[in-house]
């Protein structure tokens, strides 16, 4: 009886001290980790003067940002992932790039290309005197092989679309073909680009990421490996250093970076699967930048308010649905899950007002965006008739497949689907899951925000919805009038004409089919302790060209 | 102490001398009542969401608060109980019908029999349980049903050595012999001798292992692998309140404390069914 009564007790006390000890893992670091990062800064540098023979080891300056892992490798003509991005924009370069006021600016080349008047044909001068981190030098044939590599099958890159207006693409795509007819080489650093029909954007999309400019050497002898581990080497102002492609990849400054010297000494991209944790970790000190999701801004808000910075990615968060799926292919049952959803709520809550509602799928600050239609009615009555009218009066199951950062945003949304009859069963996988099931086809409705490189209607429609490029998503979605005018509106020169091509398109898309179910235009936060400087993100894809330290 | 009375009877007077066992009892009891009759207990729907009420601290309206859909705390909190009951009595109903079944046949049997049930009963103790349960989840997917069948069909190896170890002792008994002579066969014996013999045992392992698959059903929820959303049980509430800790801390708080006391008395209880069961604490 008393042995129970002490047994309990030191149940109790244990759980307590458990719980105390816990909680002092949580505060400690605070002050911990700060000092022991500093030390290893300082180790870091020491290696790093043993190695290249730098001055001061005091001033070595290494700036620690913390984002998700993609799981899609770091090769650009591989992944779409804007976390990719972040690491690959640091080391390769596109022969022009975006700076962070989403203006386009010359890198590799020494001037914007001189386009010929019935606008095929781009002719373009290399500056000289650029090498890769290997010690090759940059030449018209390493562009060459490049865009070559993009359309080859063997390669599967993702994002050829962008590209393949230029002439012969569609062989080299095939198989047919080895060499790619409209790219001509004049010399070392002159070459000449010619495309089936004029296509306005193209002068932008060479300037994304996924136009990043490989050595042709270097990126043969790797094969399958180029983009995972240390396998990638460009022309940008940091070489990876160390990268397992799991937990951590190490950046160091390029010596000989062609566009002069950049302030930061090492960048460590450090991964964190749940956001809490990458958070946890940035108020402990262990990291210094990383994003800050809009489900967590009422956490932070306050007591961060001078370190949290704002800035609207042109972007458009939806729902993505597999219309191949039984119930999903009926516009019935489309249209109500968007009829069942209080967008306005939605963002104002859940969001804590970090985004606006949507109009249609288009971002708002990209040509072509309607708001003449309002934010989509919010009426679960209404939702309920068409479900009936389809038969679904005792309601229905839909799965989804959601990632872990949009689990509380889908929570809410289960929850207004629920009141209409439809259950949602979420499954919350990891990236690289979801990353897969998505490319083979099998997710039936999922979340995503779709992001443009630039503001252009093209990147935000065209490469998600063309028939072509939906099958590839999980969307599969096949309509000819919407494609036309995605065609269309590709080769038209007219920028009124092409902004109203696409308005008409959106419509189709996601006011008439309901393929989309948009939800609202994000805006996204970053949080970055005080030293670091000159930090801005234009659109989305973090880029550390001009960041510095000052402690 | 009277030797005329029934074994059970002796137990039972024993058990009522242990006044913090009683209450444990009287507080299983009551979280039962509640789980069965869980809409007397509350006017809310644990799954239904008002995001104009979220994230509020405890209050008249909602005595637990709210979580981050407007769900009303206390609501889930009772309706998480019919869960974590439910997971760790029926899962122990499985561990302990596949773990009887097991270790008697090992016992009785012997031999080969006994070498390969022994075998597995060393393999099922040897893994780390929270790690094959997980994979488990991981093959069969959410869910209820799953999770009894996982908790169950992972946790049934203690129960199996106990049975032997117990049935080892009680076949060389002269009745279990004399039973034999008589010409009954081996079911007859293994349910009318030798199950009653077990009883208390397995009361015992019934008793602890179901505040270990409460827990472990808490852990997996945590992890993701337990429940469907928006299915309220404690170890889910748990996991998804970790984001807001910072600000609202009641809200992990109240599934915390109802898995502490669900399972501490669970603990308190086998102890006491231990103290009163055991023969030798009769002198």
């Amino acid at each position: 009886m008393k042995k129970n009564i002490r047994k309990s007790l030191a149940l109790v006390l244990t759980t307590a001290i458990a719980g105390a000890s816990i909680a002092g893992c949580g505060t400690r670091p605070e002050s911990a980790g700060q000092d022991s990062s500093a030390q290893n800064s300082a180790d870091s540098s020491a290696a790093q003067t043993s190695q290249t023979g730098a001055t001061e080891s005091s001033d070595y300056k290494v700036l620690r940002f913390g984002q998700a892992l993609s799981g899609d490798g770091l090769d650009m003509q591989k992944s779409t992932s804007s976390t990719s991005a972040s690491i690959a924009d640091e080391v390769t370069e596109s022969l022009l790039r975006f700076n962070d006021d989403n203006e386009e600016e010359v890198v590799l080349l020494t001037d914007f290309p001189e386009i010929s008047e019935d606008g095929t044909v781009y002719s373009f001068e290399l500056k000289e005197g650029v090498y890769f981190t290997d010690g090759t030098e940059l030449t018209s044939e390493d562009v060459q092989f490049t865009f070559e590599r993009m359309f080859k099958p063997e390669t599967e890159a993702k994002s050829y679309s962008y590209f393949s207006m230029i002439k012969g693409a569609d062989k080299v795509l095939s198989g047919e073909a080895d060499t790619l007819e409209g790219f001509e080489v004049v010399d070392d650093y002159h070459f000449t680009i010619t495309l089936d029909y004029a296509y306005a954007p193209f002068i932008e999309n060479i300037g994304t990421s996924y136009a990043d400019i490989f050595p042709k050497e270097a990126t043969q002898a790797a094969g399958d490996n180029w983009g995972v581990g240390t396998n990638l080497i460009g022309t940008g102002p940091y070489v990876i250093q160390s990268n397992d492609d799991v937990s951590q990849v190490v950046l160091v400054k390029n010596e000989n970076y062609h566009g002069g010297e950049v302030n930061l000494d090492e960048i460590d991209i450090i991964y964190y699967d749940d956001v809490t944790t990458k958070l946890l970790a940035y108020e402990n000190g262990e990291i210094d930048l990383a994003d800050l999701p809009a489900d967590l801004l009422g956490q932070y808000q306050e007591s961060y308010a001078d370190q949290i910075h704002a800035y609207h990615p042109l972007g458009t968060n939806f729902i993505s649905l597999n219309l191949q799926d039984e119930v999903l292919s009926d516009v019935n049952v489309r249209k109500a899950i968007s009829l069942a959803i209080n967008r306005e709520e939605l963002v104002e809550t859940i969001l804590n007002g970090a985004g606006i509602p949507a109009t249609s799928y288009l971002n708002n600050q990209i040509p072509g965006h309607s708001d003449s239609n309002g934010v989509y009615e919010y009426d679960p009555e209404a939702a309920k008739a068409l479900l009936a009218e389809s038969g679904y009066e005792d309601g229905l199951v839909i799965d989804a497949e959601i990632r872990a950062a949009d689990q509380t945003l889908y929570g809410a949304i289960q929850g207004y689907l629920a009141e209409v009859g439809i259950t949602l069963n979420l499954n919350v996988v990891d990236n690289a899951t979801w990353s897969s099931d998505r490319a083979a086809g099998s997710i039936d409705l999922t979340g995503i925000t779709w992001n443009a490189l630039y503001a252009d209607a093209d990147f935000q429609v065209y490469t998600y919805f063309y028939s072509d490029n939906s099958d590839g998503k999980s969307v599969f979605y096949h309509n000819d009038e919407f494609d036309k005018l995605l065609d269309d509106a590709r080769s038209e020169t007219d920028e009124a004409k092409r902004a109203e091509l696409y308005e008409q398109a959106d419509t189709i898309l996601s006011l008439e089919d309901y393929a989309a179910i948009p939800l609202f235009y994000p805006q996204s936060q970053f949080i970055a302790k005080d030293y670091v400087k000159g930090f801005t993100v234009g659109n989305l894809i973090y880029h550390f060209w001009y960041v510095d330290i000052e402690k | 102490m009277n030797k005329n009375e029934g074994y059970y009877v002796q137990s039972l007077k024993i058990l009522k001398r242990n006044k913090l066992a009683l209450v444990c009892i009287f507080i299983i009891f009551f979280l039962i009542i509640i789980s069965i009759f869980a809409p007397v207990f509350t006017s809310y729907d644990p799954d239904k969401q008002n995001l104009s009420e979220r994230l509020l601290s405890p209050g008249s309206e909602h005595i637990f608060g709210t979580d981050e859909f407007g769900r009303d705390i206390f609501t889930r909190c009772v309706y998480g109980c019919r869960i974590s009951l439910s997971v760790g009595i029926i899962s122990q109903m499985i561990a302990t019908i596949i773990g009887y079944a097991l270790g008697v046949s090992a016992g009785y049997f012997g031999k080969k029999t006994d070498g390969i049930i022994s075998f597995f009963i060393q393999v099922f103790s040897s893994v780390p349980f929270l790690l094959f349960a997980m994979a488990l989840m991981f093959v069969l997917g959410h869910g209820i049903i799953n999770l009894y069948i996982s908790l169950g069909v992972l946790s049934w190896a203690g129960t199996a050595k106990l049975i032997r170890a117990k049935v080892l002792q009680l076949k060389n008994q002269e009745y279990i012999f004399s039973s034999r002579l008589d010409g009954a066969s081996d079911l007859h014996i293994i349910l009318k001798h030798l199950l009653p013999n077990c009883i208390p045992t397995l009361i015992i392992t019934i008793t602890l292992g179901i505040p270990s698959a409460i827990l472990s059903e808490a852990s997996l929820s945590f992890l993701g692998l337990g429940v469907q959303s928006p299915t309220a049980s404690w170890g889910s509430m748990i996991a998804s309140s970790q984001t807001y800790i910072r600000t609202n801390t009641y809200y992990s708080l109240f599934p915390g404390i109802c898995i502490i006391i669900t399972v501490m008395a669970f603990h308190i209880i086998g102890d006491g069914l231990r103290d009163a069961l055991d023969p030798k604490m009769r002198l």
